[in-house]
């Protein structure tokens, strides 16, 4: 008989999921799923309503990275009303967007991942916590909280609260920057640098410690993709779309993110509500690409930030060019973090950053428009349709999550196969298939546009598809 | 100098969970506390350990399915040494525990719940939570003593 193994709910993610793991007669792992079990749609919901409330109701998909809904929508609006926010306004989304890419990645680094970075997968799970992290490395902690603060105030002080801010708007934001907020920031660039360097010393330190995850944590050949700017530089808020695959070669550049239905199809698989977004050249499943701070370092030239390229250095001279180990997302969420500090005192220095003019002005002069953007978990695709009226008519979201599910798959099932024994199931082992999926910090409430937190089921199955063994957290 | 710090937390998106909201909207317009912070949030995070490491006293106010519809609890916190604490469970004595661990401050703390009537989607209160609120307001107030700051 074969069996199946389920893990419900999965823990340290955000949104609802569970884990099956197939089993032959023999026992050994065959085939394994990661099933999203959690469903909103926003893309139905949104039909009817004006235009202008696209935005504000977009950035209700999630509570962790609302702000990338709200730019990738915006965005959206602003070809639906056909303007280009002005200069200023561009550079302000830019750093509220960069401001999120901080917080949302130490949430995923500090909080969700370091107990295991810490402590080991094998640890006892009741000290596999942030307060276990706070009693054995409290400068650790103290850092992971410091720098999701840093990130969460820059939004609170630019957007008047910390989430579901509802300033950025179609056609730019809604208010300038004051000297006072603009100063009060860059104070606290500093500690927020010199935290994410601690981190990035003490994760490469331990970085040999997880040699044998890092060989089965989602280590395939797959292609990955991301924003560049004209330069071929990262590009968090604007650019194009560059696909390159495991040998480091282009499988495209400088995609217009306005034809992106000319390349990527998005399947749907009747055990999960997360659509399963594919490279259409390469087909179904095959297709598979990554997207998310992994993908941004990968695809990119460079950075564009001295301590970040400087670290892109290292991370490629450790790794080579294309790392296809999905463990090192971990590493590459903070170079990512890294970048963004620096980039967001960039912007802040810049001349016309106090300047008044914000935002354009427009009624409805497109009837279609897309809004692309990288959010914390890779690129982020907003798509409407809307009427003479400006109501909206057709939604389509493609969100980072989506993009990187066929590689979640694959990682689980990988890690099934190198970890899970049927004889004698263990909670490393579950830790270890959870942790898998940790490593692309799944936004679920973004990917299925659903409600509520993330537990996990996994469940050990039968050759009949009998459930041998459940376990749940 | 160290100021007292009031939370406010819960899903104001469900019912009475938002009791805390409504409760800390009340303190911040409320002159006799003039002297103290109110936050206000969907839930509990280690962030505001930070921001509980630097206060003289914390009272945080949340919605209980314990006790009866519109009973104002208030309990003393301690710090504990064990518990889970994620993303999204974070209980205060957690935070206390942070506190103590990364800032070495553990301020005095309580909980001011109420208890809720319904949980249903929806964004006002029952009626009988919201005539709670005027004993969960002073509540908060008698423990932190009046006036504060004048």
């Amino acid at each position: 008989m074969t069996d199946q193994i389920v893990i419900d709910p999965i823990t340290r993610i955000e949104g609802h999921s569970k884990i099956t793991i197939q089993l032959d007669d023999r026992g050994e792992v065959v085939d394994a799923h990661f099933h999203v079990t959690q469903f909103r749609g926003f893309e139905r919901i949104v039909q009817g309503r004006p235009i202008h409330e696209m935005p504000s109701i977009m950035a209700r998909i999630c509570g962790i990275c609302p702000v990338s809904h709200l730019i990738a929508s915006s965005k959206a609006c602003d070809e639906i009303l056909a303007v280009e926010p002005p200069p200023t306004g561009a550079d302000l989304r830019r750093v509220m967007n960069l401001a999120q890419i901080v917080q949302s990645n130490a949430l995923s680094f500090f909080h969700l991942s370091s107990p295991d970075l810490l402590f080991g997968f094998d640890a006892d799970p009741a000290k596999r916590n942030i307060l276990g992290v706070a009693q054995a490395n409290p400068q650790l902690a103290r850092d992971g909280i410091g720098v999701r603060k840093f990130g969460q105030q820059i939004i609170e002080w630019l957007g008047g609260k910390r989430i579901h801010p509802s300033w950025v708007v179609p056609g730019g934001v809604e208010s300038p920057l004051s000297a006072e907020t603009r100063d009060r920031i860059l104070a606290t660039v500093p500690d927020a640098i010199a935290a994410i360097q601690r981190a990035i010393t003490w994760y490469t330190g331990a970085l040999l410690d997880w040699e044998d995850e890092a060989a089965s944590f989602g280590d395939f050949r797959s292609a990955f993709m991301g924003l560049v700017d004209d330069d071929g530089n990262v590009d968090h808020y604007d650019g194009k779309l560059r696909v390159m695959d495991a040998d480091g070669a282009m499988l495209a550049d400088r995609i217009d993110p306005r034809t992106y239905q000319d390349y990527l199809g998005e399947a749907v698989e009747p055990w999960s509500y997360l659509k399963s977004t594919y490279w259409t050249a390469l087909g179904y499943p095959d297709g598979v690409y990554r997207v998310g701070p992994l993908a941004r370092l990968i695809v990119s030239d460079q950075l564009g930030t001295p301590l970040a390229d400087a670290e892109l250095a290292s991370f490629r001279a450790r790794l080579g060019r294309v790392p296809g180990s999905s463990f090192h997302y971990h590493y590459a969420r903070l170079i990512d973090m890294l970048y963004a500090a620096e980039r967001i005192e960039q912007l802040l220095r810049g001349e016309d950053i106090l300047s008044t003019r914000v935002r354009s002005q427009a009624r409805i002069n497109r009837n279609e428009g897309i809004g692309v953007s990288e959010a914390p978990r890779g690129t982020l695709l907003h798509h409407y349709k809307v009427d003479d009226d400006g109501i909206v008519q057709w939604a389509n979201l493609v969100i980072a999550t989506g993009h990187n599910n066929l590689a979640m798959n694959r990682s689980v099932l990988q890690v099934a196969k190198r970890y899970v024994k049927s004889a004698a199931l263990t909670e490393p082992m579950l830790n270890r298939v959870e942790a898998v999926i940790r490593c692309y910090d799944p936004c679920l409430s973004c990917s299925t546009h659903a409600v509520g937190e993330m537990p996990l089921l996994l469940q050990l199955r039968g050759p009949d598809g009998a459930i041998l063994s459940e376990l749940a957290r | 100098m160290a100021r007292p710090l009031v939370i406010g937390y819960g899903n104001t998106l469900r019912g009475d969970d938002g009791v805390g909201w409504s409760v800390a909207d009340r303190l911040a317009a409320d002159p006799r506390l003039s002297g103290v912070d109110v936050l206000r949030s969907h839930q509990l995070t280690p962030e505001f350990a930070l921001d509980v490491s630097r206060a003289s006293a914390v009272v945080f106010v949340d919605a209980t399915v314990s006790g009866p519809a519109g009973r104002v609890n208030v309990a003393a916190l301690d710090p504990v040494a064990g518990g889970t604490a994620s993303s999204h469970h974070m209980a205060p004595e957690t935070l206390l525990a942070l506190s103590q661990a990364l800032y070495g401050a553990q301020p005095p703390a309580w909980l001011v719940s109420v208890g809720c009537a319904s949980l249903e989607l929806g964004d006002g209160l029952s009626d009988v939570v919201a005539a709670a609120l005027p004993a969960a307001v002073d509540a908060v107030i008698d423990l932190l003593g009046a006036p504060i700051g004048a």
